[in-house]
């Protein structure tokens, strides 16, 4: 369950980031948004397929704390699509945590 | 240390050891990012001053008619600027354009159809007042530094 949610979260992240790029970013801004996407589109693929779990789930959660460490101190991007794309994304992080502590318990569930 | 440790840590050690160094990480390169943005890389300005003279009596009034045009200047911190001075004064009047310390610019001419020039490094942060050393307390303006 947990794992799904993680995947649809990290899908909308990247959808959101691939048309924040295009709609909304300007000047040379836009790739890295695009950029952001993209990975965010990897990585819900790496983690529906349950590639390496024990590399890719904490992978993730550090992405997505880096991404939201860079977002508040540059103090870029301050817009209602920009805060709902960085509400999920801590809710990602939450949901990465309870995915790795279940993952490393002695009888995963999920 | 090899993936087969990490593989074995408990989920608290990973979760607090990621948490760590992706803050630490995504901070630096927020801050870098934020300081990169605000940054200005010196440039050379050129900037055009002219007399002016307002339509009164300054007779009358007591008061110099001559101004500044313009009378705000701004540059940046390390910026090379290039005053271009214009005495376009119809009579014979002298006009100067006068920074006191730190700068020392002073330019001061006789009406004529062409400029003369000074050049400067504003290497020093600040507000400063120019003026005509002739035509004070109406004929001044600022420029800005901005450090």
């Amino acid at each position: 369950m947990f794992r799904a949610g993680a995947v649809s979260l990290m899908s909308a992240l990247g959808v959101i980031d691939l048309a924040y790029g295009s709609l909304y970013a300007g000047g040379n801004y836009e790739n890295i948004w695009y950029v952001m996407g993209a990975i965010y589109i990897a990585f819900a693929g790496i983690t529906a397929l349950e590639l390496q779990p024990w590399l890719f789930q904490p992978t993730v959660l550090g992405y997505s704390l880096f991404l939201f460490s860079a977002w508040l101190t540059s103090g870029v991007s301050r817009d209602p699509v920009a805060y709902s794309d960085k509400a999920i994304e801590v809710i990602l992080a939450i949901s990465m945590v309870q995915l790795i502590r279940i993952s490393r318990s002695p009888n995963p569930i999920s | 240390m090899t993936p087969s440790e990490i593989r074995k840590w408990s989920a608290s050690r990973i979760i607090l050891v990621v948490l760590v160094a992706s803050v630490i990480a995504g901070s630096s390169v927020g801050l870098a990012a934020s300081t990169a943005a605000k940054y200005q890389a010196p440039q050379t300005r050129e900037i055009n001053v002219f007399s002016y003279t307002l339509p009164f009596n300054d007779t009358l009034y007591k008061l110099p008619h001559d101004v500044f045009y313009p009378d705000r200047i701004l540059v940046y911190k390390g910026d090379t600027v290039v005053i271009h001075f214009y005495n376009i004064d119809n009579g014979t009047e002298r006009h100067s354009f006068t920074i006191d310390a730190p700068y020392n610019i002073n330019i001061d001419i006789p009406p004529q159809p062409y400029p003369s020039n000074a050049t400067f490094v504003a290497n020093v942060p600040g507000i400063f007042l120019y003026k005509c050393v002739y035509h004070t307390p109406t004929m001044e303006g600022y420029m800005e530094v901005l450090g």
